[in-house]
């Protein structure tokens, strides 16, 4: 421990006697615009377009989505059934619907 | 030259006659057709993309209806109308459905004369009403071909007559199988006694469009067992709202005829409203139901 402190010291001897360096060209740039607020804003607003923009994405990828509530076939049929005795009803094809959907789909 | 006026005066009758018609007076006979008759014809329609066409013979009486599908998957299989209401007989399923009859049937479309034509030999009126156009007899009024289209204009079914013969019918070919064995969907009663066999207090829509009346209550049974409150209402078509408890799951189909249906649920109870309408309509009652 003692010995860390003693390299401290010696090292801060050694840089007493240096003259101040200027940073490397671009440098002290580069840093001034990541920390002034108009970048910070800029920034803020870019993500806020690439989020925008993957969310849009994301929600054209065909993934399958749960289906509507399904709405119960027997229920249909009963009116159907109703509606096939309204004036003007074509009986004849209403029937016949009613009669194949019974069929492939026995409930 | 005088057989050129006689032509013309001729013509000028017929015109006259055509424009005195009206279209409203001719549907309504129609829609009342007191004829009786046998016919036999063809039904063809749209399913799952593919047409269907089924032969068929009917017979027909005032207030009385048998069709006989002859051909196509259907052969054998029976249909009918007469005062207590519908029923079907499928041989292949061996199953018998009776359907009680609509007490009210409101009647208010409108019609327009779209032409004349021949069908099976005789003179008809053409006439374009809702979804439909109709070739009706000239002499006798009875539809002898209907289009039937959907709600986007797309041609749905056509039913057309290949002969025609009137003359009496024995009451005996209209007689209703025996219903006992039948699968009765529906019982018609009041509010008070529908919600005394269901048990749950019935909700009544708060919305519902402009034109369409209460036409009553009915306790509808399925098949599996499940009991639901079926409210019914006529309008220039009709809606059907189902209640039921939503802990009671119903198996579900797909069907191939269906319209415009919606399904809610609220309250411990599901909602399914069905009719001749848009979604958003639907959509409304359903939400009114709440």
């Amino acid at each position: 421990m003692d010995y860390e402190v003693e390299l401290d010291d010696r090292i801060a001897l050694l840089l007493e006697g240096l003259p101040p360096a200027a940073p490397p060209a671009g440098m002290w740039r580069g840093v001034k615009t990541r920390i002034s607020p108009r970048r910070r804003v800029r920034n803020a607003l870019v993500g806020a377009w690439v989020a925008a923009a993957a969310t849009v994405v994301i929600s054209l990828l065909p993934v399958e989505r749960p289906a509507e509530a399904p709405v119960s076939g027997e229920f249909v049929r009963g009116h159907i059934t109703y509606a096939s005795q309204e004036p003007l009803a074509d009986q004849a094809a209403l029937q016949s619907m009613l009669i194949l959907d019974e069929r492939e789909a026995p409930l | 030259m005088r057989r050129l006026y006689l032509l013309f005066a001729v013509l000028v009758l017929a015109q006259a006659a055509f424009a005195r018609l009206d279209p409203a007076r001719l549907l309504e006979r129609a829609r009342s057709d007191a004829n009786t008759y046998k016919a036999t014809g063809t039904t063809t329609f749209m399913r799952r993309g593919r047409q269907v066409s089924v032969d068929f013979v009917l017979y027909h009486k005032k207030g009385k209806c048998r069709i006989e599908y002859t051909s196509g998957p259907l052969a054998g299989a029976v249909t009918g109308t007469c005062e207590m209401g519908l029923w079907r007989f499928d041989p292949k399923l061996n199953k018998l459905t009776a359907m009680d009859a609509c007490s009210s049937r409101r009647f208010d479309a409108r019609a327009e004369l779209a032409g004349a034509a021949k069908v099976v030999g005789r003179p008809v009126y053409i006439l374009a009403v809702k979804r439909q156009r109709l070739w009706v007899d000239k002499e006798t009024c009875t539809i002898l071909r209907r289009e039937n289209y959907g709600p986007r204009g797309r041609l749905s079914s056509v039913t057309e007559f290949s002969s025609i013969r009137y003359g009496e019918l024995p009451d005996s070919i209209f007689k209703q199988p025996d219903c006992h064995s039948a699968d009765r969907h529906a019982r018609k009663m009041s509010l008070a006694a529908l919600q005394k066999a269901l048990g749950f207090p019935v909700s009544v829509p708060r919305y519902v469009p402009k034109g369409y009346k209460l036409e009553g209550y009915r306790l509808y049974s399925t098949p599996c067992g499940c009991r639901a409150a079926y409210t019914r209402y006529d309008g220039p078509a009709s809606i059907s709202i189902f209640e039921m408890l939503s802990a009671r799951k119903m198996p579900c189909a797909a069907s191939g005829a269906c319209g415009q249906a919606v399904e809610l649920s609220a309250r411990g109870r599901t909602f399914t409203v069905i009719g001749d309408l848009s979604r958003a309509e639907l959509q409304k009652i359903a939400e009114s139901l709440r």
